[in-house]
C-alpha cells in the first residue's frame, strides 16, 4: 500500500460511506416510527404487553443511537471530503508544478523551491489530518455496528412478549418485531457496505 | 508555449504568451499577456488550468514571482482564469482585479492567499511601477461583466474577447492580411457577442483611445492599420445572431 491515500480516491469512498449512511439513517427513522406505533400498541393491549413498553424504549434508543452515529459520520465526512479536495487541489498543483520547465540562473535564488517546501508541507498536514479523520470514521462505524447487535437481541425479546400478549394484538407486536430485525440487518448492511469502502484506505 | 514582446521601452515590456503546440487538442488557444513595469509585473487572463504549467514555465523566464503583483481577468470564463487556484498557491502578495460581477463565481477555482480586487462597472485604474493602467467597461462583449486593460504610454488595448480569432496554433502572432484574418472572427464574434448597443458603445469609447495595437485572447493581434480596420468591420457587424426557434 502506498505512504499516502490518493485524495480523489478518499473523497470518493467518504462519499460513498456519507450515502450508505445516509440510506440507514431513513430506516432508523421508519424504525423511530414502528417505536412510536409499538408504544400505542403496548398501551392498547393493557397489562399483557406491558413489557412491550419497555421495549419500545430500547427500539426508540436504537432509532437514536443511528440517526446521531449517521448524523456524525456525515459531520466527519463533510469535513473529510474538504481536506481530501484541498489534497487533491494540492497533488494537482504538484503535479503541474513538476511540469514548469525551469532552472535557477546560477547565483539566484530557486523560485519554485519554497513553494515546493511549502506544498508538500501542507500536504503532510492534511495526510496527517485525513488519516487521522479516517481512524475517526472507522470507529464510529464499527461501534454503532456493535451497538446495533442488539437490534437481534430486541427482536427476540418482542417475540417473547407477543406471545404474552392478548391473542388480539400478537399479530401486530409480532409484526414490530420482525420490523425491528428487518430494520436492523438493512442498517447493519449499509454499515458494512460504508465500511468496506474505506477498506483500502490507510489510516 | 511561445513568448513575444509586444512592447519594450526602456523597463516597460508588454509580453504575450500562446500559440503552445503542447496544449491539449481539444482545448482553444489562448494568448496571455504580462506586463511589467520596474520590479512590478501584471498577468492579463492568465489562462485556464491546463496551461499553468505551461505559463509558469514561460513567466519565471521574464519576471520572478515575487514581481507578480497582480493578476487580471476580464471575464470568469476557464479559458480566462481557471487556473487561479494554482497560481493562488504560488503568489503570496498579489490581487486579482476582476469585474466585482464575478468574485463569487470566481472563487470557486480557489483563492485564499491572492486578494480580489473589485473593478466596478464604470472601470477603474492601476498604479503598475510607474505606469497606470486602465481598466476599461466592455460589458457584454461578451460577459455581463466585461473588462478590457489601456495601457496609455504603450498604446495597447488588451481586449479580450473581442478581436478574438479560432485560428492554427501555427498561426503568426500578429494579423498580416485582414480579409484573410476574417473568415477566423466573423462566426466568433456575430455567435458570441450579444448586443449591437454593447459594441457601439464599446466601439466610441475606443475611438477615444489613442490605440496602436489591439490584443485580443484568442488570435492574432492587430496593430497599426489593422486597429482601424478591425474597429471599421467590428462596427459593421451584426450581433448576437442565436436564436431559440
Amino acid at each position: 500500500m502506498s505512504e499516502s491515500n490518493d485524495a480523489a480516491d478518499t473523497f470518493i469512498s467518504v462519499a460513498h460511506v456519507a450515502s450508505e449512511l445516509f440510506k440507514a439513517q431513513s430506516i432508523a427513522e421508519e424504525l423511530s416510527i414502528t417505536s412510536k406505533n409499538a408504544r400505542a400498541l403496548a398501551v392498547r393491549a393493557g397489562s399483557t404487553a406491558a413489557g412491550f413498553n419497555e421495549i419500545t424504549r430500547f427500539i426508540e434508543g436504537l432509532s437514536k443511537l443511528t440517526i446521531d452515529a449517521a448524523r456524525s459520520v456525515n459531520t466527519i465526512a463533510i469535513s473529510q471530503t474538504k481536506i481530501a479536495s484541498d489534497l487533491f487541489r494540492s497533488q494537482s498543483f504538484v503535479s503541474k508544478l513538476d511540469k514548469v520547465d525551469y532552472e535557477p540562473v546560477k547565483g539566484h535564488v530557486n523560485e519554485l523551491a519554497p513553494i515546493y517546501d511549502e506544498v508538500n508541507q501542507a500536504r503532510s498536514q492534511l495526510e496527517r489530518k485525513i488519516r487521522i479523520s479516517l481512524r475517526e470514521l472507522v470507529d464510529r462505524l464499527d461501534e454503532t455496528k456493535m451497538e446495533l447487535r442488539a437490534t437481534q437481541v430486541v427482536s427476540v425479546v418482542s417475540r417473547v412478549e407477543a406471545s404474552r400478549a392478548h391473542e388480539d394484538f400478537q399479530n401486530s407486536l409480532n409484526s414490530v418485531a420482525d420490523k425491528v430485525s428487518s430494520a436492523g440487518q438493512r442498517i447493519n448492511s449499509h454499515l458494512e457496505r460504508a465500511r468496506r469502502h474505506l477498506a483500502h484506505l490507510r489510516t | 508555449m511561445k513568448a513575444i514582446s509586444i512592447f519594450q521601452k526602456g523597463s516597460h515590456q508588454w509580453l504575450c504568451f500562446g500559440r503552445d503546440p503542447d496544449k491539449p487538442e481539444k482545448i482553444i488557444d489562448t494568448n496571455q499577456y504580462m506586463v511589467t513595469n520596474g520590479e512590478s509585473s501584471i498577468i492579463l487572463d492568465p489562462g485556464g488550468v491546463e496551461l499553468f504549467s505551461q505559463m509558469l514555465t514561460s513567466v519565471l523566464r521574464y519576471t520572478t514571482l515575487d514581481n507578480i503583483k497582480a493578476l487580471f481577468s476580464s471575464h470568469q470564463d476557464p479559458d480566462i482564469i481557471s487556473s487561479l487556484g494554482l497560481w493562488d498557491q504560488c503568489l503570496k502578495n498579489s490581487k486579482l482585479y476582476s469585474p466585482w460581477l464575478w468574485e463569487s463565481f470566481i472563487r470557486h477555482f480557489g483563492m485564499s492567499n491572492i486578494e480580489f480586487e473589485a473593478i466596478p462597472d464604470e472601470g477603474s485604474e492601476i498604479q503598475l511601477g510607474n505606469i497606470v493602467l486602465q481598466f476599461v467597461p466592455a460589458h457584454y462583449l461578451h460577459s455581463s461583466g466585461n473588462m478590457h486593460v489601456y495601457d496609455k504610454e504603450a498604446k495597447i488595448l488588451m481586449s479580450g474577447d473581442v478581436g478574438a480569432a479560432l485560428d492554427e496554433v501555427s498561426a503568426p502572432f500578429y494579423v498580416e492580411d485582414f480579409e484573410a484574418h476574417i473568415p477566423k472572427m466573423e462566426y466568433f464574434h456575430r455567435r458570441w457577442m450579444p448586443s449591437n448597443k454593447a459594441k457601439e458603445e464599446w466601439i466610441n469609447r475606443v475611438r477615444k483611445l489613442d490605440i496602436e495595437i489591439i490584443a485580443p485572447q484568442h488570435g492574432g493581434i492587430f496593430k497599426n492599420d489593422m486597429v482601424g480596420k478591425f474597429l471599421d468591420w467590428f462596427e459593421r457587424l451584426d450581433v448576437g445572431i442565436a436564436t431559440n426557434k
